[in-house]
């Protein structure tokens, strides 16, 4: 890499060291507490997260990741084609578009509760015979997967709509000149265009779900008894409800290292924008 | 006919999704205007029966404290980590030493990994420090959550900005953070607001570290919220709505009126 001789490690120093700081205090420093704390009780750790209870709250995980996912993506894919349609108000819908996107996590999981509340809440009358009862384990995970598919959907279709956007005209113009109806131009123009697009917003919708606590933690308390508890709502309630830190720190760091994991496979998937 | 068909279509999925997505809003919204303890009817009812505007009048006097702790420390955590941010990404995108991709990729996976790792050995830094219960408690870790985000959306404003007026400046004998501060900060209003808006919103909506570190003393309006759900309006669903329409009121401004920045913001993610 060619180094121009005008500028210096001083510059470059003076523009980082100041972040930098930041995130060994309160990101680095911390993180290695955590795996600290853990791995000096090594046989403690392996022997707790064997437990099925562990592996119950890494599958609660798994389960509402994968599912809330694939819904996303679709709702996302089509709510980004219609705002990428110019009609009268398409800058309203994407007004709409954002909107779930930016409503807090807490205040999400509330609406939702009383929506989602059982015999009163405006779904449960509305979709009462298709609505599981959410005293129960599907019932509760599918009121967290309806209320994050809600908001994050619009993540999603940001993302495709940027995409859409940067499709350049003359290609989808060639391809109607050569015949292409609405599905052939989507199928064989379109969605290979937006690829990239779809890879980021899917691997980065799968790194927030994995970590995804406050809908959670608001919308069922990770119950009815401890069914839907995933990673992160463990073990905040091992650190601050059951005051067991040692237990929090065990599950905090199994989450961390899934974290770590699905951030290396994003940093691979992206390594061609990042090294331009 | 062709056309005028797929016209149809296109209309009918604009108002079921606009339905679906303003519903809850609107329940919110409907909620809050119900007398305490009648908002569960049956049948339901869809419109506004009552209108009992006293929900939105009979807060409890801590509130605006909360929405101003909130607002206070949500802004002065997206300023400094502007700050920090764009020093970062100018390195990483005009001095292109030789760690500058390592520094991006350190900085975004800092912005990844979830807050759940850290939010133990962070409240036991902030108790030995003494700053549990203050601003400065939460907006010091707040800072290096954003980063990640931040810099990820200000290097890919940087990269589509001139490189020649860089080039030129340096020959002049500007030092990289003069150039940075006075040709490229004064022109990067758009990006910096993009990602602003973006760490507002995510500093706003933060719950977890704000549980730990403000549980008494400078609560936050999420902190805050909590609290009064499990108090007073354990059953108050009516007044808890009326707070919960205030803490959305900031969120739907910035919406409403810096909808184009947030979507170049996420947009840009993508783009580069």
């Amino acid at each position: 890499m060619t180094r121009s001789p005008l500028y210096g490690k001083r510059d470059v120093m003076f523009l980082v060291v100041p972040a930098l700081t930041f995130s060994l205090m309160y990101f680095l420093y911390p993180l290695t507490m955590t795996f600290y704390a853990s791995l000096s009780n090594f046989n403690e750790f392996i022997h707790f997260s064997a437990t099925p209870l562990v592996a119950s709250y890494i599958i609660h995980n798994l389960y509402i990741t994968s599912v809330a996912v694939v819904l996303e993506f679709f709702f996302g894919l089509a709510l980004a084609l219609i705002a990428a349609e110019k009609f009268r108000g398409s800058s309203f819908f994407l007004v709409l578009i954002v909107l779930p996107w930016t409503i807090p996590d807490l205040l999400l999981a509330k609406t939702w509760r009383w929506l989602l509340l059982p015999r009163y809440g405006l779904y449960s009358q509305v979709l009462g015979p298709i609505l599981l009862d959410p005293n129960e384990f599907t019932g509760a995970v599918w009121g967290i997967i309806l209320a994050d598919f809600w908001k994050c959907s619009s993540f999603i279709a940001l993302i495709l709509y940027g995409g859409l956007l940067g499709i350049p005209e003359d290609i989808v113009n060639a391809a109607k000149l050569d015949g292409a109806g609405g599905w052939a131009l989507f199928r064989w123009i379109k969605l290979p265009l937006l690829k990239p697009a779809i890879t980021v917003a899917i691997l980065f919708r799968i790194m927030q779900l994995m970590s995804i606590f406050a809908t959670v933690y608001f919308l069922t308390w990770g119950g009815p008894g401890n069914s839907t508890q995933v990673l992160s709502t463990a073990a905040y309630n091992y650190f601050f409800k059951f005051l067991d830190p040692l237990k929090g720190y065990f599950v905090a760091l199994i989450n961390v290292v899934i974290g770590l994991i699905l951030s290396i496979v994003f940093i691979i998937k992206i390594r061609g924008y990042l090294m331009r | 006919m062709k056309i005028k068909r797929r016209d149809i279509l296109l209309a009918i999925s604009v108002i079921i999704t606009s339905l679906w997505i303003l519903l809850p809003i609107y329940w919110i919204f409907k909620t809050s205007l119900c007398i305490p303890g009648k908002e569960q009817t049956f049948p339901l009812e869809y419109f506004p029966t009552t209108f009992y505007y006293q929900n939105y009048l009979e807060l409890p006097k801590e509130f605006p404290v909360w929405m101003g702790n909130s607002l206070i420390i949500s802004s002065i955590s997206t300023i400094i980590t502007l700050i920090l941010a764009i020093n970062v990404a100018f390195g990483i995108v005009y001095l292109k030493y030789r760690f500058c991709i390592a520094t991006l990729i350190f900085f975004l996976i800092t912005g990844w990994l979830p807050y759940i790792g850290i939010v133990y050995p962070v409240f036991i830094i902030q108790k030995t420090l003494n700053l549990l219960g203050t601003h400065l408690g939460l907006i010091l870790p707040y800072v290096p959550l954003g980063l990640g985000f931040a810099i990820w959306i200000l290097t890919s404003w940087l990269i589509g900005t001139p490189r020649e007026l860089f080039e030129a400046a340096i020959l002049d004998g500007c030092s990289p953070i003069q150039i940075l501060w006075k040709i490229y900060v004064p022109n990067s209003g758009p990006g910096l607001l993009s990602a602003g808006l973006l760490l507002f919103i995510s500093y706003y909506q933060e719950y977890m570290i704000a549980s730990v570190i403000n549980p008494t003393g400078t609560k936050t309006l999420m902190v805050g919220l909590e609290t009064l759900s499990l108090g007073i309006y354990v059953r108050n669903w009516a007044a808890l709505c009326a707070a919960m329409i205030y803490a959305l009121i900031p969120v739907i401004l910035i919406v409403l009126f810096g909808r184009k920045w947030i979507i170049s913001g996420i947009t840009g993610i993508v783009k580069r």
